[in-house]
């Protein structure tokens, strides 16, 4: 006997529910809830080149920024469903330009390169800005929560749709395989140059839109947040907490995240980073199959 | 005609010499074998059909084109596909998901997973791996290791196939079986093979021709009788005669 899969219908339910929010609850809750949605496009996104390939990216903010900053530059120039998409096109352009020549580089020094990436871009944007004259700018007629969470929620579910489609497609298969053995993989047919890049664009498009998206959430810009290295960090311990080869993963890492940096900011600030080093180091020593490896592991011992 | 045309061909690492200036082609739907002891360049010459490395000099050449300095990949592509004699399974992946990998990619890649599936499950099947499709491939026996080396590189729908030592290390049944598998896949898929194997017994009785390789040079080709009777093969393999 076959059972159907509950997952189809959860993200379905999910996906409604997602949408009548804005009805439903405050100001205050549905900013957790875009958050949320951002975390989740965030986290699946990155798990298109990180979690498929195998190759670590902890500078994925750099995506984020720069999105952030087009739709900066271009506000009240552009219309915002211009802005947005131009974000994604820019972050993509960004990723396809710097993409040969990074993902040469492998394991550990492909992680140290793309930190150092997104430090350097952050550092080119804050010296463009000093240029200018301004420290930060402030947003005017940014539009309501109730517009970006929907703008946000529209991409967390983008962003499952296409890494789901990337893992059952061709190129997911490639990019696993050079997650596996890449020279093996190279020596039966992948090509790997190429599938890297296409896996490296894919994954940078969304962050680019979700920075843009977020940026006009916080109604002002300043180079700083919107290049934290925090989020970075941040979107590998999602993915790491969440665990798994399939969508699920990020988007019960990103639940429990984001209940948790809620839960924590209202009471212990200074105790978020602290907390999220601590679950790092737990998940990946007690717990390498992240929430989803729990759940399954559970499944299991109640079938038995 | 020949499917392979190795011409003058010449590898060094640093100031080593691996290959030194050789030269011989391989006719289609031929097994060529090739001879030679530790360090003679056997699997350097793999690696550069392969595209895995490049030659210092000389051109290889596949079905008239020039295939030296192509990327792995386009060399799979272009129909040939090797296997590795330290194996190389996605360890992570089962039995059946390497195989179904490998038909997606290569010389004629499966238009889609469920083609890519059943063309893994039929080489399987015709490999003696299928009890073993569900098994994690980091954790199968060596010989069943080898054995899906041979695998992976037939779903990539190969006209030439290297193989490098996928006989060592495995009991005389295990060779006997093997030697029968190679046969078999030869006849079925039309395959040009290369063999670089030191169970000499197997070599001689699977080749038609058979090259020599000696500290990077060819020194003897021929039928496997007239290698076998070669004085400078004997010489190289058991030393002068007193």
């Amino acid at each position: 006997m076959t059972r159907l899969s509950p997952w189809p219908s959860l993200a379905l339910l999910a996906c409604a529910v997602g949408i009548g929010l804005p009805w439903l609850i405050g100001d205050y809750y549905l900013t957790v809830a875009l958050n949320l949605a951002m975390w989740i496009a965030l986290t699946q996104s990155w798990t298109i080149l990180s979690g498929m390939a195998g190759y670590i990216s902890l500078g994925h903010v750099v995506f984020f920024g720069i999105g952030a900053y087009c739709v900066v530059v271009t506000w009240q120039a552009l219309p915002l469903f211009a802005a947005i998409p131009l974000a994604g096109l820019v972050a993509a352009v960004f990723a396809a330009v710097t993409g040969a020549p990074v993902l040469r580089v492998r394991g550990p020094y492909f992680v140290i390169l793309t930190f150092g990436i997104a430090e350097l871009v952050k550092y080119i944007v804050i010296n463009i800005e000093a240029s200018s004259g301004q420290a930060s700018r402030l947003l005017f007629g940014t539009p309501s929560v109730k517009d970006l969470y929907l703008v946000m929620l529209a991409l967390a579910v983008a962003a499952t749709a296409l890494a789901w489609a990337v893992r059952r497609s061709r190129l997911g298969s490639g990019l696993i395989a050079i997650r596996e053995d890449e020279e093996a993989a190279q020596t039966f047919g992948v090509p790997v140059t190429r599938f890297k890049v296409y896996a490296f664009v894919l994954a940078a498009v969304i962050p680019g839109m979700a920075g843009g998206t977020f940026v006009l959430r916080s109604t002002y810009f300043e180079t700083m947040q919107v290049f934290d290295p925090v989020i970075s960090f941040s979107i590998v311990t999602m993915a790491i907490i969440g665990g798994s080869d399939d969508a699920r993963g990020p988007v019960l890492g990103a639940g429990f995240l984001v209940v948790l940096s809620e839960l924590l900011w209202s009471t212990l600030p200074q105790l978020y980073l602290i907390v999220l080093g601590t679950l790092l180091v737990v998940f990946v020593l007690f717990l390498p199959g992240g929430l989803v490896g729990l759940l399954t592991r559970h499944k299991r011992m109640v079938a038995r | 005609m020949s499917l392979l045309e190795i011409d003058s061909v010449s590898k060094s690492f640093g100031g080593v010499a691996a290959l030194r200036d050789v030269t011989f082609t391989v006719g289609a739907n031929a097994i060529l074998g090739i001879m030679g002891a530790n360090g003679a360049g056997k699997t350097t010459l793999f690696s550069l059909i392969a595209g895995n490395e490049r030659p210092s000099r000389g051109a290889i050449r596949f079905g008239g084109r020039r295939i030296d300095g192509l990327s792995p990949d386009r060399v799979s592509r272009s129909g040939i596909a090797r296997t590795y004699q330290i194996v190389r399974p996605l360890k992570g992946l089962s039995v059946a998901e390497n195989v179904t990998t490998a038909a997606l990619f290569g010389a004629k890649p499966a238009v889609n997973r469920r083609e890519a599936a059943e063309r893994g499950a039929a080489i399987l099947d015709q490999l003696n791996l299928a009890d073993l499709a569900d098994q994690p491939a980091g954790g199968i026996t060596l010989s069943a290791q080898k054995t899906l080396e041979i695998a992976k590189a037939l779903a990539t729908g190969p006209r030439l196939l290297l193989l490098d030592e996928v006989m060592a290390g495995l009991t005389p049944t295990e060779v006997a079986g093997m030697l029968e598998i190679i046969r078999a896949i030869k006849a079925e898929y039309g395959l040009t093979i290369l063999v670089i194997e030191h169970v000499m017994r197997a070599l001689m009785e699977l080749s038609d021709w058979i090259v020599v390789l000696h500290h990077g040079e060819t020194i003897a080709e021929g039928n496997p009788a007239a290698v076998a009777e070669n004085p400078d093969v004997q010489n190289a393999y058991l030393g002068h005669a007193q």
